[in-house]
């Protein structure tokens, strides 16, 4: 299946991409790919502190993705 | 329509009224809290903070703070909520964020926009990364 990653903030700056297309085998969760992304980029952040969601609604961690699923990793937010 | 703007330029946020204001309803109101968050020289750790710069997912962090709205206006005796929030580099003294809350009475106004605040904070997707005087910029990510 696959699956658009959309970056921001640290995020973004660590995998040097605003947006990525990724290819993944069906059954994956959200967890899952964050962890696979994690070690392509080398990302900072462990997963403890990324909030996920698909299609711009947060989910659980242990979300299973769907083909076509746009997926964004939150970083801690800090608005205000 | 949201109430809630995502704005990248302070020319955007300077044309920011409250479409309530020239509402019927509007009568109704006895108090409106207006909070605005503002650009400080210093965290908790350092005093030498020079800028900000903020970014968010626009299309959510507009998402999720409407559905903050729509939860304080179930929690709250308010008449209507809206705000804004800035992003790009923003400076010392500049504004961050603004909330109005309207109420019939003080008291559903002064809760709801802190409310609105506590959870801006907890949920809306935007970021901020701090600018030092003698340091490199960083992500707040606590």
């Amino acid at each position: 299946m696959k699956i658009k990653v959309v970056y921001f903030a640290s995020l973004r700056e660590e995998s040097k991409l605003s947006e990525e297309s990724i290819e993944l085998e069906s059954g994956k969760s959200v967890a899952d790919l964050y962890e696979l992304l994690k070690q392509k980029h080398n990302f900072s952040l462990d997963i403890s502190k990324v909030k996920m969601a698909i299609n711009d609604e947060y989910v659980d961690v242990n979300s299973e993705l769907k083909d076509g699923n746009e997926v964004v990793f939150i970083p801690p937010v800090a608005g205000g | 329509m949201n109430n809630f703007h995502i704005y990248e330029t302070k020319e955007e946020a300077s044309e920011f009224k409250s479409t309530f204001e020239d509402s019927k309803e509007y009568s109704r109101t006895g108090a409106k809290v207006l909070f605005e968050g503002i650009v400080r020289n210093h965290n908790e750790l350092r005093d030498d903070v020079e800028k900000l710069f903020y970014e968010s997912h626009k299309e959510m962090a507009i998402k999720e703070v409407s559905k903050i709205f729509d939860e304080l206006k179930e929690e709250f005796d308010i008449l209507h909520i809206e705000g804004y929030h800035m992003t790009g580099m923003l400076e010392v003294r500049d504004i961050a964020v603004v909330i109005i809350a309207y109420s019939e009475h003080r008291a559903d106004a002064f809760y709801a926009a802190k409310k609105a605040m506590d959870l801006i904070k907890e949920r809306a997707p935007i970021w901020k990364k701090e600018s030092y005087k003698e340091e490199k910029s960083k992500w707040i990510n606590h």
